[in-house]
């Protein structure tokens, strides 16, 4: 019997790793070019970091892998990284603090149960952490970022879908409910039931009209915001923040990105204070993120403000295809009788291939696939026979700068010429 | 065309409670018309057959384990309290269990208390805290869940096999524990911040069981039985003797701490005390006092479980404390760099912990078992012990693969065959393995009565000249016997 993974478990194939690397490359590539900087954070945390910041619901703490160490006898639990962005926070507080800003990146999993056993109990997250920006600037940037990064990956027409946790906060104080009864309004946002909301609202008419629009419609430019503005008899909280809202959808607009407000889509996280926002493609979420100035003060930090986002590899490799362009060459060597002789010659043709830019693996046993290019090699002059599937052509070779030519010349140095010439 | 599908199975099996519900539970059986002859106390058997339902097996778990065996399918249908169920649910939300039918008695409630002597008014107030809140239960599960939903900022749960109240205020903040009223946690010096949980004694039934067989009849006997005007097991309660907790609210960290056991070691301790001149009072005979007072020694003293002593040990809610080898070494095992130290033998207490299987399965060492697994002739290997981590290293140690570990509560040997292939389990004559056709393959330990001590406490001047003069005295009573 084959023993089988863990339920809820998933395997990265080579296909899929091919995926994953490519994400991973343009993700990289993007967020360096944006003066970001990769960290990495350990799989296990102690409980407390995510229960301390009062910022994960009860729903998704009851779901984590959590344990007691080998040294646990104090009861204390250590747990398998639910989350991106608390444990870089913690990273920050812990020995970047003395920075002004800090523009983080990082690629990692995230652990959770899920019931059904058929999804991914390990998701792999790439996300930002800008810790210090506070103005609507920040906001922007990484929001850009997001955008520049999905667009590079080519999977299709993103979706940019805002909200504004402030704002719902500030109406949500409008209603006076008291500490009890606000938290459990809170509780059924966190679950979706938005119509817990409207009919809290309903009580408030200072407060309903605005609700109304802002739960109901979906707004597509600033204008909506603005009209929301106007039918406001609410506080000047709200108007701040409705106002912050307004900074970053006025750019938006300014700078041509196409965008939905819809209050109602954010859920799940509570620690956001202003922007969330989130990245669909064919309706399904591939990414999100947004403000949360609160966090780094209530992990012991400084009282520094915060944005980010991450974009979720499991759903973005379902969508995405990797370039035929970027895949690398392939040689394939192989012989017909591999003695000790063309053996050495085997090794020293990859290594001369590996050296020009290509990748070369050995068929020992004659058992692999063709690929464009298979050089056989033999025992005696002219010793390489190189075998082009794709154009049906053989051609037979003494040396190995021949075969090297033959495949297309070396990689490396044409690469090095063309950064010459630019 | 599908192929056929078995024939239905007929036999119903129900998983019945010992200790405290079994009196209420017998006397359900009996007024709904289900008859087992040996559900009583005094049983050592607990395989039981309905004499007047044929079709109708049941066995007897410690209640604990009821649910967990409804839930696995090895049962179609168990009694126990909600406790127990809701303790497994919240953590295994997934599993294939149905409450059907509340009988309604051992009704209570499970509490979040905190010593009356505890600046803690409510709620709220712990939630304020910024220290981590030490929590002592023997719900864990539902411990860690509730503390988690109240947004405890930083918590630590030490699960207990009992006796919780002994806890707060020194060596626990919050005790999540069972009461009938709450009279009855004020009688322990404990105040209830909130109910989290209604309990009641529950019929459970495995979802499959439900779906797939007809177990309607003794269904329709329970539902039946509940609508009597006259139902006479809600006023049957188990004996239970009277425990005081007699703390006075003066607690200081400095002073030496010794923890006693409760249980069948309480009586030998008593005479290894005397031995050693030790003059105790509250334990010695009468009421059971969870809070002794030893003279000549200015030790303070605390009566617990043995198991859960080294776990406080190693916690420092205790310098030293009365425990088995058997549960030194499960501490150990789970723990390996703990701050405990074994710091004499008491030699009573004498049991063996063995490796046991029913005498007719085809094997006589642990090597045949494993031979049976390499072979695939057994697919898994299913061992029942409540020494999870002494069995762990066990069966680490024998090359024992795949195996799955069932934590049990005591009477272990109610789990072979059926549910369990092999036991993990301590025996002093082997008597009761044989009244129940059982032998043993392997012997892993012998173990006895120990005094285990916090490492740091025998190094801290102040502490170490009083527990030296105890031990040495304890030392030399262990001599005269």
């Amino acid at each position: 019997m084959i023993i089988q993974k863990c339920k809820g478990a998933y395997d990265l194939l080579p296909s899929d790793m091919e995926q994953f690397r490519y994400l991973e490359s343009v993700f990289r590539e993007s967020a360096l070019k944006w003066g970001y900087q990769e960290v990495r954070t350990p799989s296990l945390e102690y409980l407390h970091l995510f229960t301390s910041a009062g910022t994960l619901s009860p729903a998704m703490l009851n779901r984590v892998y959590s344990f007691l160490d080998w040294d646990g006898w104090s009861g204390e639990r250590v747990v398998l990284r639910p989350d991106g962005t608390i444990p870089v926070v913690r990273l920050f507080n812990e020995n970047l603090a003395h920075l002004d800003v800090a523009k983080l990146f990082y690629i990692t999993s995230v652990f959770g149960f899920e019931d059904t056993g058929t999804k991914n109990r390990e998701r792999w997250q790439l996300g930002v952490e800008l810790i210090g920006g506070n103005t609507v600037l920040s906001d922007l940037e990484v929001l850009i970022l997001g955008y520049e990064i999905l667009i590079r990956l080519n999977c299709g027409q993103v979706k940019l879908r805002l909200s504004h946790a402030g704002v719902l906060r500030s109406l949500i104080k409008e209603l006076k409910l008291g500490d009890e009864a606000e938290s459990r309004l809170f509780g059924e946002i966190r679950d979706g039931n938005w119509d817990a909301l409207r009919m809290a609202g309903k009580k408030k008419p200072a407060v309903s009209a605005v609700l109304s629009l802002l739960l109901n419609l979906k707004g597509n430019t600033s204008g909506f915001l603005q009209n929301a503005r106007a039918l406001s008899r609410s506080s000047a909280e709200f108007k701040a923040q409705i106002d912050d809202f307004l900074a970053l959808t006025t750019k938006l607009d300014a700078m041509c990105y196409p965008y939905e407000i819809d209050m109602t889509s954010s859920k799940g996280f509570e620690y956001y204070t202003g922007l969330c926002f989130q990245f669909l493609l064919k309706d399904k979420r591939i990414g999100g993120g947004g403000r949360y100035d609160g966090l780094v003060p209530l992990m012991g930090g400084k009282n520094k403000p915060a944005c980010g986002f991450a974009l979720y590899a499991d759903y973005l490799m379902e969508m995405m295809s990797v370039p035929s362009e970027t895949k690398e060459k392939w040689v394939l060597i192989r012989s017909g009788a591999m003695t000790d002789q063309t053996a050495e010659r085997c090794f020293e043709l990859a290594r001369s291939l590996h050296a020009a830019g290509y990748v070369a693996g050995i068929d020992f046993d004659g058992d692999m696939q063709d690929c464009q290019f298979t050089v056989l090699v033999e025992s005696k002059k002219p010793y390489f026979s190189v075998v082009n599937t794709m154009k049906k052509k053989t051609i037979t070779l003494s040396s190995i700068s021949e075969v090297i030519d033959e495949i297309g010349g070396s990689v490396v140095r044409k690469k090095k010429a063309a950064r010459k010439a630019n | 065309m599908s192929a056929r599908r078995k024939p239905l199975e007929k036999q119903i099996k129900l998983a019945l409670p010992k200790g405290k519900l079994l009196p209420a539970t017998a006397r359900l059986l009996a007024d709904v018309g289900i008859s087992f002859d040996n559900y009583t106390t005094e049983t050592r058997i607990y395989r039981l057959n309905s004499w007047n339902y044929p079709g109708l097996s049941a066995k007897m778990f410690h209640e604990k384990d009821v649910p967990v065996q409804v839930a696995v399918g090895n049962y179609d249908l168990g009694i126990c309290g909600s406790d127990w169920i809701e303790e497994l649910q919240v953590k295994y939300p997934a599993s294939s269990m149905v409450k059907l039918i509340d009988f309604g008695y051992d009704r209570g409630a499970l509490y979040f208390a905190v010593s009356k002597w505890q600046p803690y008014a409510s709620v709220q107030e712990l939630l304020n805290k910024k220290h981590s809140l030490r929590i002592v239960t023997e719900y864990p599960n539902l411990a860690e869940s509730a503390a988690l939903n109240l947004r405890l900022k930083k918590y630590q749960v030490f699960p207990s096999w009992g006796s919780v109240e002994v806890y707060p205020p020194e060596d626990a903040d919050i005790a999540v524990l069972k009461a009938y009223e709450e009279k009855e946690l004020m009688d322990q010096n404990l105040v209830a911040l909130q109910p989290m949980l209604q309990t009641s004694t529950f019929l459970i039934a495995n979802r499959d069981s439900l779906q797939d067989k007809d177990v309607s009849s003794i269904i329709e006997r329970f539902s039946k039985g509940i609508k009597k005007s006259k139902k006479s097991w809600l006023g049957v309660t188990a004996p239970s003797a009277p425990i005081a907790n007699t703390y006075t609210g003066s607690y200081s960290r400095s002073a030496v701490r010794l923890a006693i056991p409760d249980g069948h070691q309480r009586s030998p301790t008593v005479e290894l005390l005397k031995k050693a001149g030790v003059v105790i009072k509250g334990y010695t005979n009468g009421t059971l006092d969870r809070r002794p007072v030893i003279s000549g020694y200015d030790i303070k003293v605390k009566v617990s479980r043995p198991q859960d002593m080294p776990l406080h040990v190693a916690n420092g809610n205790y310098d030293f404390a009365v425990t088995g080898k058997d549960w030194y070494l499960d501490h150990l095992y789970r723990f390996p760099s703990s701050p405990i130290t074994k710091v004499l033998d008491l030699g009573f207490g004498w049991v063996r912990i063995v490796v046991v299987v029913t005498e007719d399965m085809p094997v006589d060492t642990i090597g045949d078992i494993r031979r049976l697994l390499q072979s695939g002739k057994m697919k898994s290997l299913r061992v029942a012990s409540e020494y999870i981590n002494i069995a762990d290293r066990y069966l680490n140690e024998n090359h024992m693969n795949p195996y799955k570990l069932i934590p049990t509560w005591g009477a272990s040997e109610v789990f072979l065959p059926e549910d369990a292939d092999v036991l993990i389990e301590n025996t002093q004559t082997g008597k009761t393995l044989a009244t129940h056709k059982l032998k043993i393959i392997d012997t892993i330990m012998e173990s006895t009565a120990c005094l285990v001590a916090n490492k740091h406490s025998l190094k801290t001047s102040a502490k170490r000249g009083i527990m030296d003069s105890f031990i040495s005295a304890i030392s030399a009573g262990v001599e005269k016997t």
